[in-house]
């Protein structure tokens, strides 16, 4: 331990003061500071003297103390304006009092400004005619105040006041020349001038209280008596500018106050206390050697006695203190010694008591234990049995003595409520009543066996009771009380009454239930079903056999089929185990019944039995039967059905035939015809050239004996001329013309039987009558030479008739073979379609010469594949429509051409046409615009049908009135591409 | 001349040429001839004769011809000509207008083609008779 030098606080007194200095001095140079007081004034002067006549800038400037200046009224003739205006006004006083008359309302009014105004009115001198600048303070703030006043006659003054708010930095200043009269005065507020116009008088009063002279710096006092101090400044044009500003004391200046104050701060927290130190340090090292000497324990090296003073004598007692304390040591050792060894003897018998104790503890802790343990049992016991069971002890006179607590648990009733009421809380149920006997009888002595009780608990439930109560004698026989022990049996009731009620459905349902239901053994070692046990109702009503003799039978007996052993092997095993089958029985009658069985086996004590339940299925097996039955019957019509559609579809191939020969058939009669009509000719031909024969052999010799050079070369003449045989046929008409002029000719030439002679040159082909011809004919006998040649050449024609004929036979013939023509293989071949629609023409050539045109619109059309037969009769079907339509007269336009990968044919009559709203129904089969029996009705329908199988296509273009144009449309197929 | 004409009408030429021939040769300078290959062309021809004053004796006609049928035409000539010996000479021919002509017509005969020479010339001698 250590003597510290002393801290600040021991100082505390004269520290204190110091500092307590330093705050006041520093609170007062803030507080200068706060009133802002500046410093430096040459560095204003300076500055203001930049400052020109011509305007007034504002710098630092001073706060001005009052100065009253005279001059001229401000404001509306020159260009001063008011900022920090307060008002502008105008006045009258009279008896006294300032009124305002006049409140410019260019500035705000408020009761602030009117309160500074009227104090300014009130507190502002009367000089009449003059304007004065003031500057005042009222409420901490400074105005400016101009004041003008002036007197009337009747003794009122009026006046004009401005005022206005003056900052901190404005100030007053003057131009003024050597005799102090004032040139311009202004206002200087921040960014703001006012000015006074012109002359004035001099300052009065203030200014020349003070001798103003060269020097820079002038004091003069004001009202107010603070000092204030001008500058005069030389300018230009003789003209000196003053400046007014406040005056600054030293002892104002907060600065000062501020350094000091922190200066004796300093000093009285740093040097104070280094001076003090300096002072104590020497005593304090001494006391501090002391102290270590302490510290060491070292009591021999006593203390030295030299130190002065106070410090000697601490050290004097010191050492005597120690040498005590050394004595007072060795006694203690001694005793504490002695104090030891005692102890540890104490100790060591204490230690073994304590083992002792110990030990007992461990036994006590396992007799405790095994004691809980009892007791948790027999707490367990009674907890138990308290649930369950309370006892009780009613008197002779039947008040109850006794109640164990317990019967709170079970019936819910304090002790002291069961005592009043344990004879009142019984049920209606009937077994009270054998209670109640039960109860009387030992009231009599007479011991009892259990009996049952239903009592109400407190809740009004009821619990049922299962007592067991026993008479108490004394000595001499009496009977003192009776002791009853009640057990709580109401669960247990419950339960039993539960099972007796599922026993009882399970009863009806063995029953009652519509399905056969019974029991039968089942040996496992063996595999086999055994007998019957039971079966329901049903059972025996079905099958008619009493139960008995069920009980002699098993129900393999019951299957109305004889099995060999496989099979019963089989039905044995399903009868065993879990399983459901189908089975034939046969009731007592001979009844067969069918029935699903679901066997079930079950162990019932120890016994295998199996529990079975059947259904009678024999409706349901019928029901199948009949369904079977009618699946066969529908397949048998789908058969039939089938066969059927078959059958309509040969007929209707059929019918598509015997359509074509219908069709042909209709062509016969004209095909006839036009065989009839060349056979006709070349029948006459013959005959002709027979005759012809026979007559130019009966003139031969006439014809070789006298003939003339004239006959002979009018004979060349003819011959000649009938070598040429490629002549024109003319018509008849033509003929006639000809055999006329001809006639009139040779009349005219005046050969004799000119018109017979005319007549046979032309049927010798012989048109115009040459000169030489006429001069042959002249010199002859005409008619005779002409004649004879006639026959000859009639052979010639004849033949060529004849020829004609055959060829036109041929092409009908031709035409027929080719319609008629069965592609027997039924493949397609590659056709020439005009030809085929030719072949069809010439056919109905017949037809058509009764009145039908034909205009034929032929484009070129390659080879197409197709079913040429089948076309024919496309070809067939629509020309024989047309004509139909047309009724024999009227045109037929044919027209063909190739159209990109198609052909097209149209067959384009002009007949009445076909109403749009049977245009499609026409394509259906057996549709048909004709009277019954006129026609089946199928022919467009097989037209449409063989173009489809061709992958073409029919188009219908109709107008009423104008016809109808069939189109078809057939592919080119893929080779011709 | 007061021959009379036969007139014969058929549009297929070869018909008609081999049957004036036929006729003529049997006929020969009896009759004068002349042939029209349809009714509108053997009318023409009829009033040609009329114009020259010849008459007719006998008309072969055929049926099937385009425009007026021959059963019409003969009919036609039946009302005008009544006398004259009509003769259908046809492949085919409807039958009622042939029932109708030979109610209504005087003179008149249906020949079936193929003919036979026989036949016609004995229909039409036939005919003349009667006239007579």
């Amino acid at each position: 331990m250590r003597f510290r030098i002393p801290s600040i606080k021991s100082f505390s007194g004269n520290i204190i003061l110091t500092v307590f200095i330093a705050l006041a001095l520093f609170s007062y140079g803030v507080f200068l500071l706060t009133k802002q007081v500046k410093t430096n004034l040459t560095e204003q002067y300076t500055k203001c003297l930049v400052v020109k006549t011509s305007w007034i800038q504002s710098t630092i400037f001073k706060k001005l103390e009052s100065a009253i200046l005279v001059s001229d009224i401000p404001g509306e003739n020159n260009n001063s304006h008011l900022s920090n205006a307060i008002g502008l006004c105008h006045f009258e006083i009279s008896d006294n009092q300032i009124q305002i008359t006049k409140d410019d309302t260019h500035f705000h009014s408020s009761p602030e400004k009117l309160k500074v105004i009227n104090y300014f009115l009130n507190n502002t001198p009367i000089i009449n005619n003059r304007v004065y600048y003031s500057l005042k303070e009222f409420e901490h703030f400074y105005y400016f105040v101009a004041f003008k006043n002036s007197k009337d006659s009747a003794d009122k003054i009026t006046g004009t006041m401005a005022i206005s708010q003056a900052s901190v930095d404005s100030v007053l200043l003057y131009l003024i020349d050597q005799n102090l009269s004032i040139i311009q005065s202004a206002i200087v507020i921040p960014d703001t001038i006012l000015f006074s116009s012109g002359s004035s008088t001099c300052l009065e009063n203030e200014i020349s209280c003070a001798s103003l002279s060269n020097k820079t710096q002038h004091f003069f006092n004001c009202k107010d008596k603070r000092k204030l101090f001008w500058v005069r400044a030389s300018l230009a044009n003789e003209i000196q500018l003053i400046l007014v500003f406040k005056s600054i004391r030293i002892y104002s200046n907060p600065i000062l106050y501020l350094i000091s104050s922190f200066i004796l701060l300093l000093l009285g927290i740093v040097l104070f206390p280094v001076i003090e130190r300096r002072k104590y340090q020497h005593q304090i090292g001494e006391i501090n050697e002391v102290i270590e000497h302490i510290s060491q324990k070292e009591f021999n090296n006593l203390l030295s006695e030299e130190y002065p003073g106070k410090l000697g004598t601490l050290t004097r007692s010191l050492n005597k203190m120690s040498s005590q304390l050394k004595e007072m040591y060795h006694d203690l050792e001694i005793r504490v010694i002695r104090r030891t060894s005692e102890i540890s003897m104490r100790n060591a018998e204490l230690r073994k008591k304590q083992r002792e104790i110990l030990q007992q503890n461990q036994e006590l802790k396992s007799a405790y234990e095994a004691l809980k343990e009892s007791q948790e049992k027999y707490e367990q016991l009674i907890e138990h049995l308290e649930d369950e069971y309370f006892f009780y002890s009613i008197a002779h006179s039947g008040i109850l003595l006794f109640v164990s607590p317990s019967v709170k648990k079970i019936l819910g009733y304090e002790v002291k409520e069961y005592r009043n009421i344990h004879d009142q809380i019984y049920t209606d149920n009937p077994m009270n009543k054998n209670a109640l006997e039960c109860e009387e009888n030992l009231k009599l002595g007479i011991a009892q066996p259990k009996f049952f009780k239903e009592v109400y608990d407190n809740k009004r439930d009821e619990k049922f009771l299962e007592v067991s109560e026993v008479p108490i004698f004394n000595d001499d026989g009496q009977l003192v009380s009776i002791e009853g022990l009640a057990h709580d049996i109401t669960e247990r009731q419950k339960a039993e009454e539960l099972i007796k009620e599922q026993e009882e459905k399970y009863r009806m349902l063995f029953t009652h239930a519509s399905d056969f239901i019974f029991l039968y053994k089942i040996n496992r070692e063996n595999n086999k079903v055994g007998n019957f046990i039971e079966a329901n109702r049903y059972t025996l009503n079905k099958l008619g056999y009493t139960l008995e003799e069920l009980r002699e039978m098993n129900p393999l007996n019951l299957l109305s089929n004889e099995m060999d052993s496989e099979e019963e092997n089989q039905v044995n095993e399903m009868a065993i185990n879990d399983s459901k089958f189908e089975r034939i029985w046969e009731s007592k009658d001979g009844q067969p019944i069918n029935v699903e069985i679901s066997a079930h086996a079950l162990t019932i004590k120890d016994k295998e039995v199996a529990i079975a339940v059947a259904r009678d299925i024999t409706a349901r097996k019928k029901a199948e039967e009949e369904i079977r039955f009618v699946n066969e019957e529908l397949v048998n019509q789908k058969e039939n059905l089938e066969s059927l559609v078959d059958n309509l579809t040969e007929t209707q191939e059929q019918l598509v035939q015997s359509e074509k020969m219908a069709a042909l058939g209709q062509l016969i009669a004209g095909i006839a015809h036009e065989i009839n009509t060349p056979l006709g000719a070349i029948k006459a031909s013959i005959g002709n050239m027979l005759d012809s024969l026979n007559t130019a052999l009966n003139e031969l010799p006439d014809l070789f004996q006298k003939q003339s050079i004239e006959d002979l070369s009018l004979f060349n003449i003819i011959f000649e001329n009938a070598q040429q045989s490629s002549k024109v046929e003319l018509s008849s008409r033509e003929k006639r013309q000809k055999r006329r002029e001809l006639s009139s000719v040779f009349n005219e030439q005046q050969i004799p039987d000119a018109e017979l002679v005319a007549d046979a040159l032309v049927y010798l082909e012989i048109y115009d009558a040459s000169n030489d011809l006429i001069l042959n004919l002249k010199k002859t006998d005409a008619l005779k030479v002409v004649r004879s040649a006639r026959n000859f050449i009639s052979i010639k024609k004849n033949t060529n008739t004849i020829n004609l004929a055959v060829e036109k036979a041929t092409k009908v013939v031709f035409a027929l073979k080719k319609y008629a023509h069965r592609d027997a293989m039924g493949e397609k071949v590659s056709t020439d379609i005009t030809d085929s629609i030719e072949t069809v023409l010439t056919l109905y050539q017949n037809q058509l010469k009764q009145g039908i045109e034909i205009v034929r619109n032929y484009g070129k059309l390659p080879l197409i594949q197709c079913y040429q037969d089948e076309i024919s009769q496309v070809w067939t079907n629509l020309i024989q429509n047309a004509i139909q339509a047309m009724n024999l007269e009227g045109i037929l336009t044919i027209t063909t051409k190739q159209k990109g990968d198609t052909i097209e044919v149209s067959f384009k009559d002009n007949g009445p046409g076909v109403e749009p709203d049977i245009r499609d129904k026409i394509f259906e089969p057996f549709y048909t615009t004709k009277k019954q029996g006129e026609g089946s009705g199928l022919g467009l329908d097989i037209v449409k049908k063989i173009i489809e199988k061709h992958n073409g296509a029919i188009e219908l273009e109709s107008k009423m009135g104008e016809g109808a144009n069939f189109i078809i449309i057939l592919p080119l197929g893929i080779e011709q591409k | 001349m007061d021959r009379k004409v036969i007139l014969c009408i058929d549009d297929e030429a070869i018909i008609l040429e081999s049957l004036r021939e036929q006729l003529e040769k049997y006929f020969g300078d009896e009759y004068l001839y002349e042939t029209a290959e349809s009714a509108e062309e053997a009318f023409e021809i009829i009033d040609d004769l009329e114009d020259e004053g010849k008459d007719m004796a006998i008309i072969v006609c055929d049926w099937l011809m385009p425009g007026m049928k021959g059963d019409q035409f003969l009919l036609r000539i039946d009302l005008k000509y009544p006398r004259v010996v009509k003769v259908l000479l046809t492949g085919q021919a409807k039958q009622d207008s042939v029932d109708t002509l030979e109610e209504l017509a005087d003179q008149f005969t249906l020949l079936p083609k193929p003919w036979n020479k026989e036949d016609l010339i004995n229909i039409i001698k036939t005919g003349l008779k009667e006239n007579e």
